[in-house]
């Protein structure tokens, strides 16, 4: 489904002053698309996804998905795949992925074939009957994303999902979940800190200024997906991430006679 | 998580400091000279609990102490529950109603007895009230703390996976306060236990705290600790029954270390 984000700005009161988080926003998101939203650190990009989502309303503009305006949450529409995995510690595991079906009033029975069988696509078969507490920290963000995906959404909505994942796990995850999606045919935001995550997952990666954010540049990245583990090894993979991390420097606001030094002290 | 049964050493060594209690007591009785008055022998008290055990009487009074203090915690866990959910709704309430809790908890209820001897008479009204009253505090103030500090992760996903309100509390916020609660009730129900029995010791006509006094009075030390035993055991019971409640199933005689 075809996401439009028109003039999207977000202000909000913290401590008694104002803070501009995000500012004048214009994107649009073609069906099955991935993009990545890079950016400092408080440049507002989870913000954004935020309102992407419905969990927040904008103080101006408007999104749009299909015909209607995001005005509140709704999984079906868009999914969430927060950073910290979220997942409810008393439920075991086939509960944990069907839980927003429970909420949507999904009997019994269909919502266990439904869990198990995103478990399958997920390799956790066997783990259904466990608890959270009992699985590592990747198995635990594909549970997850298999939760997201038992809404069968328009979006995906993933906040920083491999930022608390030690770099082997990342890659790894990343490569069989980046699988999952394009079979999917999943439309994707992925907010990121992370260059090479957002080169190797996505078909475009937006970059934002610092606070307030804004849309400084897009990148398109052409390689068909899913991609392998070794793409990250090719010349192209080092020229995009040489270019975004010029990008991200300038939007962090430092100079390109800084930039060079960096990248000559490198 | 770890996770491993009661070690078979457990039971052994909980019959050692039995077995010790029981030496203890015997040397008091003997070289260490105690008067019979104040801590009678083994055997007389045995030969006392076995007369207890053989009255209808006895069972009678220990079903009136066992009744009052089940009506005293069932009354204390549903209003006290419902008041802790109630107040931490809005973070006025919270501000409000905390610190009633607290002060509920700590204050010494029992200053307020007489009243309830003078409103519910001697009988088993003013024990229920009283043991319901202390037991409501601890539980109160806990589920107001467990309903307050739901991790706002739990209850993001609640929101961004399309919960209602009600699903929101029932789904989401009770699991995530219960293990806060639990305590909150197993608090409540010693404070019932201890608070109806001392209630009965002070002023009634029936119970096994009745009879406990009763004995004491008439210096009938063998009678008076028959009773103090089937109080224990009594206690033990309720104990056993409230671990039963709050014990998730699969937890049930495993001993749980947070430990990665």
């Amino acid at each position: 489904m075809r996401m439009s984000i028109n003039d999207v700005s977000v202000t909000f009161t913290r401590a008694g002053s104002t803070v501009e988080a995000l500012k004048d926003i214009n994107l649009s998101l073609h069906e099955g698309e991935f993009v990545a939203l890079l950016g400092p650190s408080g440049c507002g990009k989870s913000t954004l996804l935020t309102c992407l989502g419905g969990l927040m309303t904008p103080t101006k503009g408007e999104i749009i998905v299909g015909e209607s305006v995001v005005e509140n949450p709704d999984p079906r529409r868009a999914a969430f795949v927060f950073q910290d995995y979220s997942l409810l510690p008393w439920k075991n595991i086939l509960d944990n992925v069907g839980v927003g079906l429970r909420f949507a009033g999904v009997g019994k029975q269909e919502r266990r074939e439904r869990s198990q069988e995103l478990l399958e696509m997920m390799g956790l078969s066997q783990w259904g009957e466990s608890h959270p507490g009992q699985l590592s920290g990747g198995m635990q963000q594909r549970v997850a994303v298999a939760r997201a995906l038992a809404m069968d959404p328009s979006i995906l909505l993933m906040d920083e999902p491999f930022g608390a994942l030690d770099e082997q796990t990342r890659r790894s995850l990343g490569e069989s979940i980046s699988t999952v999606l394009t079979e999917n045919k999943q439309t994707v935001v992925l907010v990121t800190h992370s260059l090479d995550e957002a080169i190797y997952w996505a078909d475009r990666v937006i970059v934002m200024s610092a606070r307030p954010g804004r849309i400084m540049a897009e990148v398109q990245i052409r390689q068909p997906r899913p991609r392998p583990l070794e793409f990250i090894a090719q010349e192209d993979f080092a020229q995009l991430r040489s270019q975004l991390f010029l990008m991200l420097n300038e939007a962090m606001g430092h100079d390109q006679q800084a930039v060079s030094l960096e990248t000559q002290g490198a | 998580m770890k996770e491993h049964k009661n070690s078979p050493l457990v039971w052994p060594l909980r019959a050692l400091g039995l077995g010790a209690l029981l030496g203890v007591w015997a040397f008091g009785n003997g070289p260490g000279g105690i008067s019979p008055l104040v801590l009678p022998t083994i055997p007389r008290v045995v030969e006392a609990l076995g007369e207890a055990l053989s009255q209808f009487s006895t069972y009678e009074a220990a079903a009136i102490t066992f009744g009052e203090i089940l009506a005293a915690f069932i009354l204390a866990a549903v209003f006290g529950l419902a008041a802790g959910f109630w107040a931490a709704r809005t973070p006025l309430r919270m501000q409000v109603f905390q610190s009633i809790f607290v002060w509920g908890y700590l204050a010494p209820l029992i200053l307020f007895y007489p009243i309830f001897i003078l409103s519910f008479g001697t009988g088993v009204g003013s024990k229920i009230g009283y043991g319901a009253v202390s037991a409501f505090f601890p539980i109160a103030y806990n589920s107001l703390r467990a309903f307050a500090t739901v991790q706002p992760t739990m209850l993001k996903v609640a929101k961004a996976f399309g919960a209602s309100s009600f699903q929101t509390d029932f789904l989401i916020k009770l699991p995530s306060a219960l293990p806060l609660i639990s305590s909150g009730v197993r608090i409540g129900a010693g404070a019932s236990m201890i608070t109806v029995i001392f209630a009965e010791m002070l002023a009634s006509t029936a119970g096994l705290g009745y009879q406990l006094a009763l004995n004491s009075q008439t210096f009938a030390a063998p009678q008076a600790f028959a009773m103090i035993i089937l109080l224990m055991a009594l206690v033990g019971v309720l104990q056993g029954l409230v671990n039963l409640l709050l014990t998730p199933r699969r937890d049930r005689g495993k001993i749980t270390n947070i430990a990665h």
